[in-house]
């Protein structure tokens, strides 16, 4: 495994780089978009998607978003609870479809094409299977695939080495804390060598502490690894703290307002003066749009850091 | 340990009160046995093999009865499940005709398939098919969706997801609607047994009425019970025990 970060995007630990500090609007991010993202792991494109409410009324959960991620990005989605960032998770997933719009990735694998077992979700509960142990939770994706056994018993090992938990190999899941099943699932995801892993706010769950000691990981890996990561979070904090890219979505319809290109170092302080900024500006769109619809998704962005 | 002197307590006690009663000799012995006497019939059915001969047949009836409804239950159980149509038409057949005891069965059977083992194996399967599927679809509809979106996310479809999500999800609820549907089975088997007298634990038991023996069918009931509780405590049981384990749901 290397680094495969591309170029600045990818800021050494510790040196702080310049931030993005205007933020960009839609208008602007597609006006220079051909040029921006030369190369892109996965294109979403005018995707929009509404649910039937009690079989009357519509409502467009998202509407409309284009959002192209470059292979080895670490993107994150801000937006209030409920607009509509699982759907659109869910759809580039392959779980749902879409009422229009495509999601295209680049053939990278040879099989790029095929969402499943490619686009990789991590959820916010634990999805690992209570019935198997740890080891057979992360072989499960390779035995799907065949694996040839002794091929797999080494890739297992090596995934639970990289997320800490080689010793747990044989627990079931009901042994683990919150954060250790946050592990495995990692663990399970990324022995598959998605294209992308797109992570369903993970980390809500979990305590300040842990929440802590996942941001670590996860950036090591990331950087160890250099895969495309779509994060999902309602937390702006998490956000200006993990992403090389933050996309701010509104919410009902949910769209996407703005993005903010990160390129300062790892680790970050949330205190320091250019991510205060952002993180005002980040809380004043959310603010912005129609007050009513920001359902509690800022009360505990505050508190948390 | 306390428990069990106290049951060890309990049941001596219950020996000594049954024996004490039986050498009053108020009643005949026809109609209240004797500890004595069951234990010499107990022993007679053994050596006669009566006992053997009897536990064998019904236990080959229900074992060929209990594994047809295992099968198809739980196999139909997992399709209505999955299927919002069939749960909806299929699942209310089968809910409204648990409501039926299953000896109920037992006139039909025996015009559709004649006075034979066929016959009491078809009331056998009526009584656990249906506990079976019904519970069987109560757990594969409370499959946390969650396990079946990761199973899906990773590439599991169809067959695969049938046997490597579907049914390990759903297994502590079809283990207690097969633990449910064997003492069904079990009861819809004395039942028929009683009805219609052909080898086995409820012709021994009918016997014992005929001959005016009350120790040896008091023996029966015994080995009824003890045939019950083997299946009842040591199969299901262990099993129901050993999947909640690892499961999580029992420490």
């Amino acid at each position: 495994m290397t680094v495969a970060g591309n170029g600045s995007e990818l800021a050494i630990e510790g040196i702080v780089g310049k931030a993005d500090f205007t933020g960009r609007t839609m208008e602007q991010i597609n006006e220079n978009k051909e040029e921006s993202f030369g190369r892109w792991a996965i294109k979403i494109q005018n995707i929009s998607k509404s649910f039937e409410v009690r079989g009357k009324e519509r409502i467009e959960a998202i509407k409309d978003i284009n959002l192209w991620i470059e292979p080895g990005e670490f993107v994150c989605l801000v937006g209030p609870s409920g607009c509509g960032k699982s759907t659109l998770l869910n759809i580039i997933a392959g779980l749902e479809q879409p009422d229009s719009g495509t999601v295209e990735s680049c053939p990278v694998n040879g099989d790029g094409c095929a969402p499943q077992g490619n686009r990789l979700l991590i959820f916010q509960e634990s999805a690992l299977f209570p019935w198997l142990t740890v080891f057979d939770n992360v072989a499960y994706g390779l035995k799907l695939r065949h694996t040839p056994k002794e091929k797999c018993e080494q890739l297992v090992h090596s995934y639970l080495e990289l997320v800490g938990l080689s010793h747990f190999k044989k627990a079931y899941i009901h042994q683990l804390s919150g954060g250790m099943k946050q592990r495995v699932a990692l663990a399970r995801a990324l022995v598959l060598d998605p294209e992308i892993l797109l992570m369903d706010e993970p980390f809500a769950a979990l305590d300040i502490k842990t929440r802590k000691d996942m941001y670590q990981l996860l950036l090591k890996i990331w950087k160890e690894t250099g895969k495309t990561i779509l994060f999902i979070t309602h937390n702006v904090d998490e956000a200006l703290i993990l992403s090389s890219r933050v996309v701010v979505m509104s919410s009902r319809p949910g769209l996407i307002k703005r993005e903010y290109r990160m390129e300062m170092g790892y680790p970050r302080m949330v205190e320091s003066a250019p991510m205060q900024k952002i993180r005002c500006e980040i809380l004043q769109a959310f603010i912005d749009h129609p007050a009513s619809e920001v359902q509690g998704g800022l009360s505990d962005e505050t508190v948390d850091e | 340990m306390k428990r069990w002197m106290n049951r060890i307590i309990f049941y001596a006690g219950l020996l000594v009160v049954w024996f004490l009663i039986g050498e009053l000799k108020i009643w005949p012995d026809y109609f209240v046995p004797t500890p004595v006497g069951v234990w010499q019939s107990f022993m007679d059915g053994l050596s006669d093999r009566s006992f053997f001969i009897g536990t064998l047949a019904s236990l080959k009836r229900i074992g060929i009865g209990y594994g047809i409804s295992a099968g198809i239950g739980v196999i139909l159980g997992i399709i209505t499940g999955r299927n919002q149509f069939l749960d909806e038409t299929l699942g209310s057949l089968l809910t409204g005709l648990q409501s039926l005891p299953s000896v109920c069965w037992l006139p039909l059977s025996i015009l559709w398939f004649g006075l034979n083992d066929a016959a009491i194996i078809f009331v056998v399967v009526m009584g656990a098919l249906l506990a079976i599927a019904t519970v069987t679809i109560s757990g594969v509809k409370t499959i946390t969706p969650i396990y079946i979106k990761a199973g899906k996310n990773m590439g599991a479809n169809g067959f695969k997801l049938l046997t490597t999500i579907l049914i390990p999800a759903a297994l502590p609820s079809i283990i207690s609607g097969l633990k449910q549907g064997w003492s069904f089975a079990w009861r819809a088997l004395m039942a028929g047994e009683l009805l219609y007298v052909s080898i086995g634990l409820g012709q021994l038991l009918m016997l014992g009425r005929e001959l005016n023996d009350m120790n040896r069918l008091i023996a029966v009931m015994l080995v009824l019970i003890f045939i019950g509780l083997v299946f009842d405590r040591l199969v299901f049981a262990n099993l129901e025990i050993a999947v909640r384990r690892r499961w999580g749901y029992e420490h």
